[in-house]
């Protein structure tokens, strides 16, 4: 991933080598790592993938088995408390206390920064997370998505530069899920970092600039979701709806590489050819179409490309 | 765990190495926090309204009773009793309110969020001792303290130095229990699991050592019996035991700060080493030591 970007005051992240073993097992397994300031980068990956330990690492919570990593130009093994300063954190399975309301919570994580908060602040951060109608209710009664934002709120009352969102969006409904990205969102437009993790393939297409498919302890592709389609991707589909099969037979006269798919033909053509040749092909055929598709790959079969069909759970762990 | 290659490095936060003084606004943020979280707890609260109510009807009763026995006998008849519920019900709200204060935040996963705030662990568990020590504070307060003044308003004031010091010991009680909950909830994986030991060590130190201890000493020839005639005494070893634990030691205490065994209703005689001293001590320490094997246990953990 962006290998051009290689002066420190620009990244974010800079993990060289990362390798935290439990025993036998290599959660974290010699990863690299780089990411540049102000972007939103995501850590893609099945279960037990790494994730967690990776994210813990770099948040200097969990010590490494070896390599390095900096954060913010700061190394994570000397830098403890510069980074604490700079750094939120959003604990995979974060639940709030129950008996604490939203503003409670952020009063006390705030204290815990020496800080107490004015009116204002306090209405500011409820606001970014839109939590400002739900403020004074015991945490207990707030919702999946609620509670998730008042985690995000916690990990904001420092003002960090760099925001860890451990599967910030892992349980919620689509509603809920799209609130939350547009919460996100605006953590970028406000200039910080954000690394999420996350196993929603859309999510990571929808969100990130970067993503880093995460398999086994080791990242196994990275780049921007249109550049990871590009280089995992070499054909693109054109559907001609309703074309029937009579229509096959004469687009494979013509030499063009096709399947019929019910009353639709798909025609295969690289990713790399010009379109406009095997458009004058199909009109020249003269077929009756209602409607023609032209299908991509998405991140989705990328991920499952990558990481093959073993992304059930359970199937990757060693 | 394996333990690290390097000693000075805690498995986790390993720049931890690098102190820095206890910041009080950070203690006093974390203070208030667990504060706030017991007592909107309903099972603290309704322990210690039990507490508070058994005092009172005790304190009442007894005093109204106290077989006309008003100024420092009547005191001292009625003080038994609250002893005997102190004894009892201040070790479970000392582990109730504790068990979970480590264990449940690593549960919910809280403790990272904290831990990634910058504070050190010694001021979270200063800050979760000194929060829940204050609920304790209030309860035992309010459940002895009322049901003092309400003995004394039947058998005036004589003797209210000796209750202070024995509020005094009841509060130092009270803290021990919290420390040994904080020991288990920073020693444990799983609340049910902290929550188990809580129950057995309630169980053991509450119930079980008086049994075993008046066992051994059946089994050794003694007797619970006085001999009619003779003064009644147990052997010091049996004194000696109870000093090692705290619900003994605060029994002991109890007689101890209203001067004499035999004003508690049995002919008994504590022996001179069982003094205000030793029994205070060994609640001191048991308010202390477990406490602080569970920073550092909490210290260098890898959570
Ligand atoms: N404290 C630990 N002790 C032993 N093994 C651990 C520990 N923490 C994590 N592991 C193991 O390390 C591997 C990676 O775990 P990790 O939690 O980082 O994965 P993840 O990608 O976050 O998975 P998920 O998507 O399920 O959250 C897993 O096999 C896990 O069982
Ligand atoms: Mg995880």
């Amino acid at each position: 991933m962006s290998a051009t970007v290689e002066d420190a005051s620009t990244l974010a992240i800079e993990a060289r080598g990362l390798v935290k073993t439990y025993g036998d097992l290599r959660a974290v397994d010699g990863l690299d790592l780089l990411v540049p300031k102000g972007i939103i980068l995501a850590l893609l990956g099945p279960n037990g993938a790494g994730k967690t330990t990776t994210v813990e690492i770099l948040e200097g919570l969990r010590q490494s088995t070896s390599g390095s990593a900096k954060v913010l130009g700061q190394d994570i093994t000397r830098s403890y408390e510069e980074i604490r300063q700079v750094v939120g954190i959003l604990p995979q399975d974060f639940e709030p206390f129950d008996r604490l309301t939203p503003r409670e919570h952020i009063r006390y994580f705030a204290g815990l920064f020496g800080r107490s908060l004015g009116k204002e602040e306090m209405a500011q951060i409820l606001a970014s997370v839109s939590l400002q109608d739900r403020a004074d209710v015991h945490a207990r009664k707030l919702s999946g998505g609620e509670k998730r934002k008042l985690g995000i709120a916690l990990a904001l009352v420092g003002n960090p530069q760099l925001v860890f969102l451990d599967e910030p969006t892992t349980g919620l409904d689509p509603a809920a899920r799209r609130e939350l990205w547009r919460v996100i969102e605006e953590l970028r437009r406000e200039g910080r970092t954000v690394v999420l993790t996350t196993h929603y393939i859309e999510e990571a297409e929808a969100l990130a600039d970067e993503v880093s498919i995460m398999v086994r302890g080791k990242i196994v592709a990275s780049g921007s979701p249109a550049s990871l389609l590009d280089e995992y991707t070499d054909t693109k589909d054109i559907r001609l709806v309703g074309v029937g099969s009579e229509g096959l037979s004469t687009l494979i006269e013509r030499g063009l590489t096709a399947t019929s798919d019910g009353e639709d033909v798909v025609i295969q053509t690289a990713a790399t050819d010009d379109l406009s040749t095997v458009l004058g092909h199909i009109s020249q055929a003269g077929l009756a179409f209602r409607d023609v598709i032209t299908e991509r790959p998405s991140l989705e079969d990328v991920f499952l490309t990558i990481v093959g069909a073993r992304i059930e759970e359970g199937e990757l762990k060693p | 765990m394996r333990p690290s290659d390097s000693p000075r490095r805690d498995s986790f936060g390993v720049q931890f190495a690098r102190r820095r003084p206890v910041d009080l606004r950070v203690v006093w943020a974390l203070l208030k926090k667990e504060f706030l979280d017991s007592v909107r707890n309903r099972w603290i609260i309704a322990l210690s309204a039990i507490f508070i109510v058994l005092t009172l009807v005790v304190s009442y009763f007894g005093a109204a009773q106290a077989g006309g026995g008003t100024g420092f006998q009547g005191l001292l008849e009625t003080v038994v009793g609250m002893t005997a519920i102190a004894q009892i019900l201040i070790p479970i709200l000392g582990l109730m309110i504790s068990y979970a204060a480590v264990v449940g935040e690593k549960e919910r996963g809280s403790i990272l969020l904290l831990l990634s705030m910058p504070i050190t662990r010694l001021e979270t568990i200063l800050g979760k001792f000194l929060g829940l020590g204050a609920v304790m504070l209030a309860a035992v307060l309010s459940g002895l303290g009322i049901g003092g003044i309400v003995i004394m308003a039947f058998t005036g004031t004589e003797g209210w130095e000796n209750f202070i010091v024995f509020l005094l010991g009841a509060v130092v009680f009270a803290l021990a229990f919290l420390s040994i909950g904080l020991l288990l909830s920073s020693l444990t994986k799983r609340r049910g699991i902290a929550m188990g030991l809580a129950v057995f060590v309630w169980f053991f130190l509450a119930l079980l050592f008086n049994l075993v201890l008046g066992g051994v000493l059946v089994a050794s020839g003694g007797s619970f019996l006085p001999v009619p005639g003779e003064p009644f005494t147990l052997p010091d070893w049996f004194y000696a035991a109870g000093l090692f634990n705290p619900v003994e030691a605060f029994s002991y205490f109890a007689v101890r700060a209203f001067g004499l065994g035999g004003a508690f209703g049995f002919p008994i005689e504590l022996p001179e080493f069982v003094s205000i001293g030793t029994t205070g001590l060994s609640m001191a320490l048991w308010a202390l030591v477990p406490v602080t094997l569970a920073f550092w246990r909490f210290r260098r953990q890898d959570l």
